[in-house]
């Protein structure tokens, strides 16, 4: 399986677990291997110090992980920062965090960078929610991006591959009808009963990634999901491995 | 065993029902506590709605009787009827817990005739319990309404659902009431709250619960089976802990 959302860092407002973590759970739910991006980027200051931090913990697992890269378009020096991860660090992705980084998907600056990502054939991701927004931290509440934002941000830029990351049911429907055809989003925080068996025939496989959001969430939720879903094998496979491994050119 | 001690239904109709057994088979959850809200649900039920809901509970614990478990939803709005309605369903029926909601906190005063009706009768109340960072509901409980309950009258038996919401400290407020229970129902999957709650609560307190509809047995389960714990404990999470409390 590849988890196509996992995360690397730490978070403010409890411990969470880290490399070997991850690494055990992989290991223990056949997951081969995982995109990864810095948590850290999404508070510091600087995203850059995360990724760097992120290229050095991989190092010695760079064969389990396909590193992203976490980008904030409106702090000086992006362009910088996006070649040292992908040219350097081979960082395969970018994410993006439009809520906590403070800029809209509309805003201008994103066009050279979505220019490059096009160039580069680098998948983009964009998170909607990463907390439960009643359990945030109630002095630095966040509002998830809206689904209908990062749908239209997916037809401003056809050519990217847009990943809309923890969306939660009864959302990705409202990213367009019909949804643009570069438009995926993961299954980290889709759920509710019988969540996969109603999706697949909705918005066909091949736009559903398997995503844990660790450390956030526990790694073996959505992978649960995923084997236990009431889905053939086929779409089981598309969804826990195929389409990560298109998007990202594996095998290629 | 597995034992989901937090679910509902929304009606007694049949594709529902099945189609609810159907996902517990292949998460492999055993037996649910089913509760219902109403057929539309309104955080101020009318007396009507809560003999509605508690009728469609035993109906359906009439055709599953090996897998569903009742429970009756009453409200302090109505304690006659809340009254009647635990001598029909549970003296005279099959149900065997309460449920209350948010039609009013736990500590209300005018909920006392029906707690001390419950401790007569052995059987352990459902909460719902959230504190909200988005903000509660005008009479949603928080852990602080169901530790003064449970100091009231230490020989009632809570759970407090959803280990209300903000698990970290929820768990510290009631660590001291060996009368309250948490269920891990709703919410995220979030990484680590079992492990958070056994430091201060211990193994026989918590409880597995999906709060399904709008969640999944499967996802909701993985919080039990991801976190650092043996076999025995696992299984008294899962539905051992739960059991007891309901002498089923």
């Amino acid at each position: 399986m590849f988890d196509f959302n996992a995360k690397l860092g730490h978070w403010p407002y409890r411990p969470v677990r880290g490399l070997d973590a991850l690494l055990a759970a992989m290991d223990a739910r056949g997951v081969e291997r995982a995109a990864v991006s810095s948590l850290d980027a999404v508070h510091l200051f600087n995203p850059q110090d995360g990724n760097d931090a992120l290229d050095r913990v991989i190092a010695a697992h760079r064969d389990r992980f396909v590193p992203f890269a976490v980008l904030r378009p409106t702090i000086t020096g992006w362009f910088d920062d996006l070649r040292r991860c992908v040219d350097s660090y081979g960082m395969r992705g970018l994410v993006l965090y439009p809520n906590y980084h403070r800029y809209e998907l509309t805003d201008a600056a994103l066009a050279p960078l979505m220019a490059e990502a096009a160039q580069r054939e680098l998948p983009v991701c964009v998170q909607s929610g990463l907390e439960d927004p009643r359990r945030q931290f109630r002095p630095y509440k966040v509002d998830a991006v809206p689904p209908e934002a990062i749908g239209s941000f997916a037809r401003a830029y056809p050519e990217v591959t847009i990943v809309a990351l923890g969306l939660k049911i009864g959302q990705p429907e409202l990213a367009g009808d019909p949804l643009p055809d570069n438009f995926y989003f993961d299954t980290s925080n889709y759920e509710t009963m019988g969540e996969l068996e109603a999706a697949v025939p909705r918005f066909g496989v091949d736009r559903i990634l398997l995503g844990s959001n660790f450390p956030l969430f526990n790694p073996l939720a959505n992978v649960a999901k995923l084997a236990r879903a009431g889905i053939d094998e086929a779409a089981r496979d598309a969804i826990g491995k195929g389409n990560a491994e298109r998007i990202l050119g594996i095998g290629r | 065993m597995i034992i989901d001690c937090h679910a509902h239904i929304r009606s007694a109709d049949e594709t529902e029902l099945a189609g609810i057994l159907e996902l517990a088979d292949r998460a492999g959850v055993d037996k649910l506590c089913i509760s219902s809200l109403g057929r539309q649900w309104t955080y101020f039920p009318t007396a009507e709605v809560l003999e509605e809901a508690n009728s469609d509970v035993i109906e359906a614990c009439r055709r599953y009787p090996g897998r569903f478990i009742g429970a009756v939803y009453l409200s302090a709005d109505h304690v006659e009827k809340s009254l009647e309605e635990l001598d029909r369903c549970v003296v005279h029926g099959t149900s065997r817990m309460v449920k209350l909601w948010v039609s009013q906190f736990v500590d209300d005063p005018r909920l006392n005739p029906l707690i001390e009706r419950c401790i007569e009768l052995d059987i352990p109340i459902l909460q719902h319990t959230w504190t909200k960072a988005t903000g509660n509901l005008p009479k949603e409980s928080t852990c602080f309404h169901v530790a003064a309950m449970a100091q009231r009258y230490p020989a009632m038996k809570i759970w407090m659902a959803h280990c209300g919401g903000l698990w970290e400290e929820s768990a510290r407020v009631v660590c001291g009431n060996p009368n309250v229970s948490m269920d891990v129902s709703g919410g995220e999957p979030e990484d680590g709250i079992v492990d958070c709650l056994l430091k201060h609560l211990g193994r026989a307190r918590i409880f597995y619960g999906s709060d399904i509809p709008g969640r999944s047995f499967v996802v909701q389960m993985t919080k039990v089976l991801s976190a650092s714990i043996d076999e025995a404990t696992q299984a008294m999470i899962l539905g051992e802990n739960v059991r007891k409390w309901l002498h089923v």
